[in-house]
């Protein structure tokens, strides 16, 4: 599961919202892990691109093309325009959507959770929510009450943001539960978006197993500051990087990406970082060693970019292309845009 | 007039966007990690004005690495190291190639502090910084190991999986081999 800090780092209140997770473009590890533990609590949907949606009808999911499908007729829902949920049975699940770049996201992002927007629940029993957290993989799921009268925040669709609207629920019976899940897929982490948008009120569902990994890969990052790398030799901190990133799979991510924006880590030991990690070998942790070589070839350093660069190599992804090609196209330092083309070359006549 | 190869990570010796408390005739002291000195020598490497064994020494100090990597290297002119005055020995090399360390490895010996800034200084200004990729350095690597050319027995575990995996075309090994050992005759007959 990626970005298993997500959660903790986003309010949590009826007015902002419940964030499960932001799910790096078509995170095979995320679907999976949905698949193989959520259902088991609540059931689900998922409404996305077609490759994400082949990989879930592959693995079983239930995957809805069109929003409108999600509710039956009668429902009270207005579908189309917001992609909420259904009392009874018929529904227990949520939307996502993907968005077509980081800049749509970012907007749209800040819109939503500075407009404090939300929508009323009128009618109705109350339903009964399993309210606290819900731990699956390696997220918690913050549940909200709803209640008859509470306020459920906005919900957004694609590239548009939905305006607060009424939402009648049906009289249910008061055993009902119904589950609420939001998911946001993106085609880039939306992690650091939402946090600087919102504060980071709310972290108590941190979990002791991030903490672990937190101080395990803090620690090697540390001490890596005494050596001295070389392309094509193993370093002490490469082998305890590998054995992490190999420990942890795709949990990595959450916890290297906090890494990489902590300025008291030499850019030497990160450029070091981003060479190993395009060479190790973790099928789980492709997707967040992937997301972090793009975000690396963003960062202020040029040690950083070329590793990042270098670790691409590895990797020989074609989808870092398009990163590549925006990183190319601002950088300044001639030699390094030359070795990002190189490595953009590669990727291309794959 | 031949070249002198170093091995070095290119991005510290980029000329671009030089820090701006450099003074013109100074360089950035990252580029100093990659002067390793040791009993005051540093090694470096031949090669031909026409750059004919280039390829040959980029692999045989690929192929002294514990994986199969880019590989980042500084070339300058003979005539950096005799205007500073500095003395340079033949040498052996250490790496799986012995041709390439009989005939082509060099010592800049006798080094001193300032010796190796101003070193360093020449070389920063007069000298290129080249990458060879990682994907050509592993189809260098499979000629060199096809061609007898590297001691397989020598080659870390992990290049040698990667490298003992596809044979090169016979054409391919006919003309490496052509180019290289008149590359290694003309060395000889400079010497």
């Amino acid at each position: 599961m990626s970005e298993a800090h997500t959660v903790g780092m986003i309010p949590f209140s009826p007015r902002e919202g419940v964030w499960v997770e932001s799910l790096a473009k078509t995170d095979p590890d995320f679907l999976h892990e949905l698949a193989e533990s959520l259902p088991k609590r609540t059931g689900f949907m998922i409404i996305s691109d077609p490759q994400t949606s082949s990989y879930a009808q592959s693995r079983g999911v239930e995957v809805i093309p069109d929003a409108s499908q999600l509710f039956p007729c009668g429902s009270a829902i207005r579908v189309g325009e917001s992609c909420l949920f259904s009392s009874g049975s018929v529904v227990r699940a949520a939307v996502l959507q993907v968005f077509p770049s980081r800049t749509a996201l970012r907007s749209d992002l800040s819109q939503l959770f500075l407009s404090g927007s939300v929508i009323s629940v009128q009618g109705g029993n109350d339903i009964g929510f399993p309210t606290g957290k819900v731990g699956f993989a390696n997220n918690i799921l913050d549940v909200m009450p709803l209640t008859s009268g509470s306020q459920v925040p906005v919900v957004f669709s694609g590239s548009q943001i939905l305006q607060a609207q009424t939402i009648e629920l049906p009289t249910a019976p008061a055993q009902t539960t119904v589950s609420l899940v939001f998911c946001v897929m993106a085609s880039e982490n939306i992690a650091e978006v939402v946090s600087q948008s919102t504060p980071p009120a709310f972290s108590a569902t941190a979990r002791l197993d991030e903490c672990v990994a937190d101080k395990e890969f803090d620690a090697i990052f540390r001490r890596a500051s005494e050596e001295r790398f070389e392309d094509g030799m193993e370093s002490q901190f490469s082998r305890d990087l590998e054995a992490l990133v190999n420990a942890y799979g795709s949990s990595s991510k959450g916890v290297l990406s906090r890494l990489l924006n902590d300025e008291s880590v030499p850019a030497g030991v990160w450029a070091e970082a981003m060479r190993c990690l395009g060479r190790v070998d973790s099928p789980s942790s492709r997707e967040a060693r992937l997301w972090l070589l793009e975000k690396g070839l963003t960062a202020r350093s040029p040690l950083i970019r070329d590793g990042a660069a270098l670790g691409l190599a590895s990797m020989d992804d074609p989808s870092a292309i398009p990163y590549l090609q925006r990183a190319i196209a601002s950088e300044t330092l001639r030699g390094l845009r030359s070795d990002m083309q190189e490595v953009l070359s590669q990727l291309t006549s794959r | 007039m031949p070249l002198l190869l170093l091995k070095i990570h290119k991005i510290v010796w980029q000329r671009d966007d030089l820090p701006s408390f450099l003074p013109h005739d100074d360089v950035p002291a990252d580029c100093l990690v990659d002067l390793k000195t040791d009993e005051n020598e540093l090694s470096l490497w031949h090669v031909e004005d026409d750059k004919s064994n280039l390829n040959r020494v980029v692999t045989a100090l690929a192929s002294n690495a514990g994986f199969v990597s880019n590989f980042d290297y500084l070339l300058f002119d003979y005539n950096v190291v005799t205007s500073l005055g500095l003395k340079i020995n033949r040498t052996d090399g250490k790496t799986p190639d012995r041709v390439a360390n009989r005939s082509w490895h060099r010592d800049l010996v006798e080094l001193s502090g300032k010796r190796i800034s101003e070193f360093a200084i020449g070389v920063f200004y007069n000298g290129e910084a080249e990458r060879v990729t990682k994907k050509k350095i592993l189809e260098l690597l499979k000629a060199a190991v096809a061609a007898n050319e590297v001691d397989q027995s020598k080659l870390a575990s992990r290049i040698a999986s990667e490298v003992l995996s596809a044979p090169l075309r016979p054409v391919q090994r006919f003309l490496r081999r052509s180019r290289q050992t008149w590359s290694a005759i003309k060395s000889s007959w400079q010497e």
